[in-house]
């Protein structure tokens, strides 16, 4: 009896004594490494009984992951195995490839008309879908299929919304001295599918979007002074909100839309005003008498941050957006113009001059303190940073010898590329928000 | 109204004043060229102090004998030719029509016998282009058979290769299982020992059941193999992990187990305040390549510690 009471007392001892034995190894601090995420965008055919779409899906989803900059996707010359179906993935082939994500899809015919795009998303690791959706369109409509594809998979994998089924606005002149034809235009994000919004022997100036997307506030000389307009992009209707003697410029809708930041110098002098676009009320927000323009708000509508040269050299300053004292942001660089907040309110990008070279620059402000500044563009004379609407790119704009060109910049400044745009000078563009799904 | 003004104005004027006006002018300024002549001021003239001197030549009659010698003596300029008129214009002499008959070949000429050279050097040159083209194809074609071997050969050598590994391989499996039941039969003996020691009055016995990886062995060498196995998961996890998702500054503690072949099958966060997009870095950092096994057998850990975090002075 004795020696089964101690065989069974040992018994439960030896578990403390096999815990003891594989206890956990601890092997340190692991600090890894920076990179853009290795993904593999699988050729996407087309299965249906009609036309295939002109689009390549899968293209698209490619070059917009890889515009981000927080992708590297896979060339499609290197996709060696082409799988339409989660089933179909062979994962030890996309390990040796060193491929974190695939997404693999096919093209079908809609019972509506249009076509629908079946798509999964793959965790490489963990052999695990992470989306498995079907997104339908228009056949002219395919692109805008691949950018929503792009933004769920972005949004997935990142956890941020995707901006790339957004639109930008810009401006581009066309033709020689006095033949010069101005013209406001909208294209998607990455530049494709341009369409006029209106066109003008005057110059065309400063547009910006409204909250919901749906209306572009600029300003037009064809009235032979300056006037800012605002225009509904459906209807091409507009109306004149501020035609005053002098400078009428710069707008810029507050985060809710129910005010409009401007430019006027009525009282002799640029000062920045707020317009309750209901009651087209003004309130005067600034009283200096050097020049204060290019107002934008902040995320919470609380703020506004504008470009001045009361210190000598245009630089940026803060003011409540009812009105007080400016304190200056930027103590960097020689001039700073040109704000453009993220919508968290954490970055403000800015055109930063130095010397000659106009380079864009962003203060990040989420540690605190003075904030950390990164400059993402080349020079030499880039100009109008317009944040996309999840922060995780720029636009802005540049000289190519005499003609002006549009790039896009990852936020990390890892990956800039040259939007494909319309000929003519093209300037001054700005992101949209989000496009209401 | 201003143009009938204008008009009338004209109509009213006398021609003569303007004609007289003109000839005073013009008298006026001949007037003045005249004026301008006389009033140009006079050569100035040098003007040098002292008297005058009086200088007086002399000449005597031998130097004048002397000179009409010397010019006597000089050679004298040859007369100038006369110069003749040029000659009258001569009239272009009328063009003619050019004739120039020339008479007809009375019979061909018959052609002259001349040896063929250039069919001999073609015939030379085309053998010897075929030649060369049957010596360049019987060297493709060589080296295509040669190509063809090598290929042969190397697609021989890698199946040889991969009948060598999977030979090797199935020896491993095979030493591995004999391992397997070596150290079963071990456990099994020990586990008879432990009855028997159970059985005697000595109850201080310790078992001794940690595996015989981890304990047995020499301790001087086991230590290093395990220091470097730890940096070689290190290393692993480190290459894997991209850090873009996590947050800075932020210790994310974790603990996976793995097994043998150093597949990593679960990953538990034991105190980790990632969001599920770091997390996800972190567990895609650990299954995305097998940790370090092979050279690490004898010091294997199914259960390993680490912490997630940068940078790194951020997070001593």
């Amino acid at each position: 009896m004795s020696r089964i009471l101690t065989f069974l007392a040992l018994a439960l001892l030896l578990p403390f004594g096999q815990a003891r034995a594989q206890q956990a190894l601890d092997i340190g601090v692991v600090t890894g490494t920076e990179g853009a995420l290795p993904i593999a965008v699988v050729p996407m055919p087309y299965l249906g009984t009609s036309v295939a779409p002109d689009t390549d899906i899968a293209a698209v989803i490619r070059a917009d992951l890889n515009r981000s900059g927080q992708f590297r996707a896979l060339a499609e010359q290197d996709v060696i195995e082409k799988p339409i179906r989660g089933s179909e993935i062979k994962f030890p082939t996309w390990r040796v490839l060193r491929q974190d994500f695939v997404v693999v899809g096919r093209v079908l015919d809609n019972p509506d008309g249009g076509y629908r795009v079946e798509y999964e998303l793959w965790d490489v690791a963990k052999q695990e879908r992470l989306l498995g959706l079907a997104v339908g369109g228009r056949a002219r409509g395919m692109r805008d299929v691949a950018h929503q594809i792009a933004d769920q998979v972005y949004e997935k994998i990142l956890g941020v919304r995707g901006a790339f089924w957004t639109r930008i606005a810009y401006v581009t002149a066309n033709g020689v001295g006095g033949n010069i034809q101005y013209t406001l235009m909208i294209a998607d994000s990455d530049g494709f599918n341009p369409q006029t919004v209106v066109r003008s022997p005057e110059p065309l100036l400063s547009p910006a979007w409204s909250p919901d997307g749906r209306r572009l506030a600029y300003v037009s000389f064809e009235r032979g002074n300056s006037t800012i307009y605002i225009q509904e992009i459906a209807t091409g209707a507009r109306e004149v909100v501020a035609s005053f003697r002098g400078i009428n410029g710069a707008p810029a809708f507050s985060p809710d839309g129910r005010r409009l930041a401007l430019t006027l110098s009525k009282s002799g002098n640029p000062e920045i005003y707020v317009m309750d676009l209901a009651s087209k009320q003004l309130t005067q927000v600034t009283r200096h008498w050097g020049i204060d323009t290019e107002a934008v708000w902040s995320a919470d509508g609380q703020t506004l941050v504008f470009t001045s040269d009361r210190a000598g050299k245009p630089q940026l300053y803060q003011v409540p957006a009812g009105g007080g004292e400016a304190t200056r942001l930027s103590f960097q660089g020689d001039s700073n113009a040109k704000a453009s907040i993220s919508f968290d309110g954490k970055k403000i990008a800015m055109a930063q001059g130095n010397g000659n070279v106009y380079r864009i620059a962003v203060l990040d402000r989420s540690f605190g303190g003075a904030g950390r500044w990164q400059t993402l563009s080349p020079g030499n004379l880039d100009e109008s940073p317009s944040f996309a609407p999840n922060a995780s790119m720029l636009l802005y704009a540049t000289k190519e010898g005499s003609r002006g060109v549009l790039y896009a910049v990852s936020a990390d400044g890892r990956v800039r590329q040259r939007l494909v745009l319309a000929d003519g000078d093209v300037r001054e563009p700005a992101w949209s928000p989000y496009r209401q799904r | 109204m201003h143009a009938e003004a204008i008009r009338q104005h004209g109509a009213d004027e006398d021609l003569g004043g303007p004609v007289l006006m003109a000839l005073a002018l013009h008298l006026g300024i001949a007037l003045l060229l005249l004026v301008a002549g006389w009033l140009q001021p006079p050569p100035k003239q040098i003007s040098v102090a002292g008297p005058v001197l009086d200088a007086m030549l002399v000449v005597s009659a031998s130097d004048i004998a002397a000179a009409e010698q010397t010019a006597e003596a000089a050679p004298q300029p040859a007369r100038r030719a006369e110069i003749e008129a040029a000659p009258p214009p001569q009239p272009m002499p009328a063009p003619r029509p050019q004739d120039a008959p020339r008479e007809a070949q009375p019979a061909p000429q018959a052609p002259i016998p001349k040896p063929d050279t250039r069919e001999l050097e073609a015939a030379a040159r085309l053998a010897l282009e075929q030649e060369q083209a049957r010596e360049r194809e019987e060297q493709e074609a060589r080296k295509r058979q040669e190509q063809i071997d090598l290929t042969e050969r190397k697609r021989q050598e890698e199946v040889e290769e991969r009948q060598r590994l999977r030979r090797q391989e199935l020896a491993r499996l095979q030493a591995e299982r004999q391992a397997a039941e070596r150290s079963a039969k071990l456990e099994e003996a020990r586990l008879r020992q432990l009855a028997d020691r159970q059985a005697s009055p000595a109850p201080a016995a310790q078992p001794t059941q940690a595996p015989a990886q981890v304990s047995g062995g020499n301790n001087g060498t086991d230590t290093d193999l395990a220091a470097r196995y730890a940096l070689a998961m290190l290393q692993t996890a480190q290459n894997n992990w991209n850090r873009v998702l996590a947050p800075e500054r932020t210790r994310c503690q974790v603990e996976f187990t793995q097994i043998p072949g150093g597949e990593v099958i679960d990953v538990a966060f034991l105190a980790c305040p990632f969001d599920a997009q770091g997390r996800e870095s972190v567990e895609r950092a650990l299954r995305r390549t097998p940790m370090p096994y092979e050279e690490f057998k004898s010091v294997f850990r199914r259960k390993v510690q680490l912490t997630f975090c940068y940078p790194e002075e951020a997070c001593r």
